[in-house]
């Protein structure tokens, strides 16, 4: 079993933990957003289903790793970790500038304040889903 | 002017081509049918002035959908200077079989060769310099999204020239081969498309890359389905961040704070109501007390806020992740993804093209429809996408409204969208032919198309939407005026406050949503209602009759005859639909 393998297979874990919790507090009549210090847990139910089904590829594409088609699963998981991570940091980038009922731009401390923790386990997990690139440049590329 | 005609399956860069001679803009995407219409353009060659038309994709001079019928037509009555046959060299035997066709009707051809950086990359490598000999006309290569082979292609159009399609038999099959008759069969024409192809086309061995197993991975259900759920997720968290950026930060400040004040106070005419203010103030600046651009409701109020503040920046991030969506060629999978499921009401996946580019504006989406074959199915989409799709604008102004109802609301529509899709398939006679869709590979967008599809988009919403939006606000305020509307009302009150258990004001949104839907639904903020009214309130507004412009276009593609039968469904869904929100409204206790 290669180093590669590992790696991607005990992301897809703690992926698909994460979006299982997320699912489990977004449910209507649950929808509860738990803020941990550090980690905060959106209570959405669309964005667990996509952070789980993200693990769940993630981990399957790990166990063949070895071969195209088990990179093509990591990396189609890691697409849809992207597409939710992303989505935070723009957001939270949009929502830095604007100075509220204050005024048209936020002050320097609201503007640095936007950025602090606590994140979600997407942004959290966002950097480690990056070795990727690593393991796709070394195949030589898409 | 001597015309030049560019001719070619979809999706082979046509377009790409037609932009780089011209100099134009026409519109391009990764996916075939994106060019439903002609687009006209000019160019020089050797100082001569050239017209140069784009033609929608085609298989075949043999129409088989309304695209296809443009083509044959224009091919008809142009008397084209040249014919560019634009064939993809990474299917070289498909763009022979029209190239062949093109060649017997006696079209003067030169072939471009394109995305032959593609069929590099796929290890196919194709004989230019044979085929121009088999052919006879002249063969260059190109990649259009670069520009390489444009310049030689463009030296090359004079040499364009008329071949006797027997010639190319016996240049194939020697002399003694050539017996085939002319227009030849289509048996025949890919017979010699074979023959030709073993002669220039050959294929190296090719390994599946990443890029393939994504693209597999992203129409198989199991992975498809979840992919789906993450990109229109994405999509609505962009398109909310980005509008909700311009419209709560900047836009509804510097209308409510700056804008709104000062023309309630500077405008002469106010008085302590609406009503006790002149005429002129009440229509165009609307209630001097209100503290709200949105519920102002005159016309230099609520008619620049609602385009301006809330409508324009939703069409700038919907059609920014639109395109994207539609340059990486995401689109076609989505239509594989769906195609079962459209099967069930007698459509096919590529429904979810005019589908999704209506949840932009309905009017291209009309026009869009044209990509599909029967007369049924083009009637079921219009249809469809007229009375249950809500257009960009209109999703706009429902975030700034009900944002936490939004996403209820448009699963509702969809659900309304295929029940009546059932009904429709089971009534209307007609066929549902089968295809088989052509998925594109996925490509990086490139940059300066994406920005430069998305400003052409958001300026044809500046340039058709707002007199619209400032005309119907000024009609709908005279209405007011001159009590048409409350007697609208009081006429409708015991459907409007019964069956559908909104307040008779709701009309005066009504009669706007047959201007504009956006402002209509940006006019229900200012009617004191619930949370349940006010939710089934703009289901009613978008199961309404399509804004004036769809209108005009259904009319225009369907004829008076298919749009009055549109008209009666629309008006069947309006108080079926409508009733049933209604009704979920009351037993969700909202």
């Amino acid at each position: 079993m290669s180093w590669g393998s590992l790696y991607f297979g005990f992301l897809g874990v703690v992926l698909l933990v994460f979006g299982a919790i997320e699912f489990i507090t977004g449910l209507p009549g649950i929808r509860e957003v738990s803020d941990l210090g550090w980690l905060s847990i959106p209570g959405d139910a669309w964005r667990g289903i996509i952070t789980f089904f993200s693990g769940l590829f993630v981990f399957m594409g790990s166990v063949k790793f070895q071969n195209i088609h088990g990179l093509g699963e990591v990396v189609l998981g890691l697409i849809m970790l992207w597409i939710v991570a992303g989505c935070d940091i723009f957001s939270t980038v949009l929502e830095s500038i604007p100075g509220g009922e204050e005024g048209w731009f936020n002050t320097f401390q609201g503007f640095v304040s936007s950025y602090t923790p606590p994140y979600a386990p997407e942004l959290w997990l966002f950097p480690f889903s990056v070795v990727v690139i690593y393991f796709i440049r070394k195949r030589g590329g898409g | 002017m001597k015309k030049i005609l560019l001719v070619g399956n979809p999706n082979v860069g046509k377009s790409v081509i037609f932009n780089r001679l011209s100099g134009a803009r026409s519109v391009v995407s990764n996916y075939p049918g994106t060019t439903v219409d002609f687009t006209r353009g000019y160019m020089e060659i050797h100082g001569e002035r050239f017209e140069i038309i784009d033609l929608p994709g085609s298989f075949s001079l043999e129409p088989k959908d309304k695209a296809e019928e443009v083509t044959r037509r224009m091919l008809k009555e142009k008397k084209p200077h040249a014919v560019v046959s634009v064939i993809d060299a990474t299917s070289v035997e498909r763009g022979l079989y029209l190239t062949l066709e093109l060649l017997e009707e006696g079209y003067p051809l030169v072939v471009a060769l394109n995305m032959s950086d593609l069929a590099r990359d796929k290890k196919i490598a194709v004989d230019g310099q044979r085929l121009e000999e088999i052919l006879g006309v002249p063969v260059v290569s190109t990649v259009a999204t670069t520009g390489g082979g444009l310049r030689e292609l463009v030296s090359r159009i004079p040499e364009a020239r008329r071949v006797d399609v027997t010639q190319v038999v016996q240049r194939i099959k020697g002399k003694r081969g050539g017996k085939l008759h002319t227009p030849l069969s289509p048996d025949d024409r890919w017979n010699l498309i074979d023959k030709i192809s073993g002669q220039v086309v050959f294929r190296g061995k090719y390994k599946h890359t990443l890029k393939d197993v994504i693209s597999d991975l992203s129409v198989q259900p199991l992975t498809g389905i979840p992919l789906a759920i993450a990109v229109l997720y994405g999509f609505w968290s962009f398109f909310s961040a980005f509008a909700g950026f311009w419209t709560d930060g900047f836009l509804s400040k510097l209308f409510d704070e700056y804008w709104l004040p000062w023309i309630q106070g500077s405008f002469p005419g106010a008085g302590a109501t609406m009503a006790a203010s002149s005429p002129l103030y009440a229509v165009l600046v609307g209630d001097p007390v209100a503290s709200s651009s949105l519920e102002a409701m005159g016309v230099l109020t609520s008619g620049l806020f609602v385009p301006f503040a809330i409508v324009l920046p939703a069409i700038i991030s919907f059609y920014l992740v639109l395109t994207v969506l539609e340059d990486t060629g995401y689109l076609p999978r989505l239509a594989v993804m769906v195609d079962s499921v459209f099967h069930k009401i007698g459509l096919h996946g590529f429904a979810i093209v005019p589908t999704i580019l209506s949840l932009g504006c309905n009017v291209p989406a009309v026009l869009a429809t044209r990509i599909l074959e029967t007369r049924k199915q083009r009637f079921m989409v219009m249809t469809l996408l007229g009375v249950f799709i809500p257009c960009g604008a209109q999703i706009g102004v429902m975030r700034d409204l009900i944002p936490e109802y939004v996403g209820l609301i448009i699963v509702f529509l969809f659900f309304g969208y295929f029940v009546m899709g059932a009904i429709l398939n089971k009534l209307i006679p007609g066929t549902s032919p089968e295809i088989l869709m052509d998925v594109p590979p996925y490509r990086t967008p490139n940059e300066r198309t994406v920005i430069s599809k998305t400003w052409m988009r958001a300026s044809h919403f500046l340039v058709e939407a707002i007199p619209i939006v400032l005309t119907g606000v000024l009609l709908v305020n005279t209405l007011y005026w001159l009590g048409v509307i409350d007697w609208i009302g009081n006429i409708f009150e015991p459907i409007f406050v019964t069956w559908f258990g909104v307040p008779a004001e709701t009309a005066r949104p009504l009669v706007m949503a047959f201007m504009r839907k956006d402002m209509a639904v940006g006019m229900l903020g200012g009617i004191p209602m619930s949370t349940g009214q006010l939710i089934t309130s703009v289901v009613l507004v978008s199961l309404y009759f399509p804004c004036l412009a769809t209108f005009l276009m259904i009319l225009k593609e369907a004829g008076p005859k298919d749009l009055l039968r549109s008209v009666a469904v629309m008006v069947f869904s309006f108080f079926l639909f409508g009733g049933l929100a209604h009704l979920m409204v009351a037993l969700g206790g909202i």
